[in-house]
């Protein structure tokens, strides 16, 4: 006789089934997802929580708050950029639009009084060249204009002869300006110089001041023509009265510098900023209204132009500048002397600053401007036939 | 953390979405102009405006003019991009870096710009080449290279181009330095800092801040008054009529 054997039951107490597996993998993986979200970033996981209806995504976007990954500035540099507009308007505000790097060839803010003319051929001979200039473009008070004028004829200096010279202030209303004789005196080598005083001229306020000269250069006859600006001593706005102090401001170098003003009105201050070794660091401007009497300028080294130089204190500030701006009047800058001092900051190390990139409410606007608009592409687009070697459609000279 | 989510909900929630801003296409002329002229750039969808810039007396008037277009159409929730030919990029330049006021401008796209003065300003050709406006006399390289801080740009970004062809009566392009459309010189044209020779506008060389190139290092066969329209081109407001 077989005896069949009942089948042994199987032990569920000691050995999950099928079922008891899955629903256990089921709650593993629940579980990995409530730890997944509540592990990240809170706004991050909120986008996530809110995005269960229609109207939560239109409103906020999970991945719309989310920082966008840092860009690096603009910083100079050859070739063509083909930023689209919001990649560019980012990187162009890393750091602020008024407190930005300073290297050693931007002589535009290091030497800011400096002329720009250049020796250059005459109207009518190729072979004659001239410069006519002076040592300054801002003369204050009872400061001297030093006109020069230079001749070459193939490179090699010639004298010339001076058959007209002349200065006018410049009247954009009435332009009623009556010529005043200017004398020039042979100078250094075969240069004919003048030097001008405009304090003479009895100008009350900030005027543009031309100045005109003709010459004989042998073969034929040339003019030349620059301009300047004259602040008058009665017309000086304001001065820096060289007090000075700083402060570390929320990750960014503060140097508050002492102004008198006589004037009151909106100013507009530039300065620079270098480091312990005597290397350019930054540029600010400082824009302003100041009422009559004493009051700080704040000018603003951003920290994070400092910590990206490497840079550190004592710092001293150079090319300390500034104007009235009125728009009312023509000229509409009247000039302050420039502080001719300096000043030396405090033993700052650089990691006393902030590296954080340079935010506010208006840059914030304009990203959320530009993210909204696509019809125009700026650097990134174009029509121009395309220039395999980016160097474009070259000189036809 | 809770707090946190619902408080980044709110906030998220509260700030204002920009809706249907206007989008203007502001046009500046150049020197001895009151405006861009008949064609302007256009836009689907958007407006451009030829903007009354007086560009004939001075740029203390014009610069002022240049301030009350902006505040018309470049404020609260509006756009604007800013094409400007020849010395219209001195006056764009010089607005910016005398105001505060935070316009809205997402670029500033310029042609041939005289932002760097030229060097015919002190020559017997300004009025030939420039026309006969008195502005057309004090717009030097040193009028305008040391007359405003051109690297405050509000943290405007400005798209340049440059054109390298024979401008009539030609003998200027050997008073300017290097390259030159006959009236600018490729350094003004170029935003580089300071006047001198370039061979190209993609040339190494320090330039104002937010100074870039764009399209093109220079378009050899344009002369100065070819260059006016072809920024607007060249950035799709126009299809026909491009040089």
């Amino acid at each position: 006789m077989s005896a069949r054997r009942k089948p042994v039951a199987a032990p569920a107490a000691a050995w999950p089934g099928r079922w008891s597996i899955a629903i256990a993998v089921g709650a593993l993986i629940v579980a990995a997802i409530v730890w997944w979200h509540s592990a990240r970033e809170p706004l991050e996981a909120a986008g996530t929580r809110v995005a269960h209806g229609p109207t939560a995504q239109a409103a906020a976007p999970p991945r719309a708050v989310l920082p966008p990954p840092p860009v690096a500035p603009y910083l100079g540099g050859a070739g063509i950029t083909r930023d689209d507009p919001l990649t560019a308007y980012r990187k162009a505000n890393v750091y602020p639009p008024a407190s930005r790097p300073l290297a050693k060839d931007q002589l535009d803010l290091l030497q800011p009084n400096r002329r720009q003319e250049a020796m250059h051929r005459t109207d009518h001979d190729e072979h004659v060249s001239y410069l006519f200039t002076a040592d300054r473009y801002f003369v204050i008070g009872d400061a001297m204009l030093n006109a020069t004028l230079e001749a070459q004829r193939d490179g090699v200096p010639i004298p010339v002869t001076v058959t007209q010279s002349y200065a006018v202030v410049l009247d954009p209303v009435t332009h009623q300006e009556p010529p005043i004789q200017l004398s020039y005196a042979p100078g250094a080598g075969q240069a004919m110089a003048a030097t001008f005083a405009p304090a003479k001229l009895g100008l009350k306020r900030q005027a543009a001041i031309a100045m005109y000269i003709e010459f004989d250069y042998g073969t034929g006859k040339q003019v030349g023509h620059f301009d300047f600006q004259y602040t008058p001593a009665t017309g000086v706005p304001a001065k820096f009265s060289g007090t000075f102090r700083d402060a570390i401001d929320a990750g960014s170098l503060v140097i508050h510098a002492g102004v008198e003003v006589t004037t009151p009105g909106h100013y507009v201050i530039d300065a620079n900023l270098f480091d312990a070794a005597d290397q350019p660091v930054a540029w600010t401007r400082f824009k302003g209204d100041f009422t009559a009497g004493s009051h700080d300028a704040d000018l603003m080294f951003f920290g994070k132009v400092i910590t990206d130089a490497g840079a550190h204190g004592p710092f001293h500030l150079g090319q300390l500048r500034g104007a009235r701006y009125v728009p009312e009047l023509d000229p509409d800058l009247e000039q302050m002397p420039p502080y001719t001092g300096t000043y030396t900051t405090q033993a700052y190390a650089t990691e006393q600053f902030s590296d954080a990139e340079y935010d506010s409410p208006e840059k914030q606007h304009m990203i959320q401007l530009l993210g909204s608009d696509a019809s125009h592409r700026g650097g990134a687009g174009g029509h121009a036939p395309p220039q395999p070697d980016g160097s474009g459609a070259g000189s036809d000279k | 953390m809770k707090q946190l989510l619902q408080l980044a909900i709110a906030v998220s929630l509260a700030i204002p979405t920009v809706a249907s801003a206007g989008v203007y296409n502001i046009h500046v002329g150049g020197i001895c102009s009151s405006d861009f002229g008949s064609t302007l750039g256009q836009w689907s969808g958007e407006t451009s405006i030829n903007a009354p810039i007086d560009q004939s007396t001075s740029m203390v008037t014009a610069t002022s003019n240049m301030v009350t277009v902006l505040n018309q159409y470049c404020t609260g929730n509006n756009l604007c991009y800013v094409y400007v030919y020849s010395n219209g990029g001195a006056v764009m330049s010089r607005t910016l870096a005398l105001n505060t006021t935070a316009w809205n401008i997402g670029y500033v796209a310029a042609s041939a710009s005289n932002e760097g003065g030229s060097e015919l300003g002190g020559t017997g050709y300004i009025g030939e080449v420039f026309g006969g406006c008195t502005l057309a006399g004090h717009i030097g390289v040193s009028d305008h290279r040391n007359g405003w801080n051109h690297n405050d740009t509000h943290g405007i970004v400005t798209g340049m181009i440059a054109g390298d062809g024979w401008l009539s009566p030609y003998v200027q392009s050997a008073i300017l330095p290097g390259h030159d459309d006959g009236a600018v010189s490729e350094a003004s044209a170029g935003g580089y800092a300071a006047a001198g020779s370039h061979s190209s506008i993609c040339e190494a060389g320090t330039k104002y801040a937010n100074h870039q190139a764009w399209y093109s290092c220079e378009y050899g066969s344009l002369n100065h008054l070819d260059m006016k329209l072809k920024m607007v081109c060249d950035d799709g407001g126009l299809t026909s009529g491009c040089p």
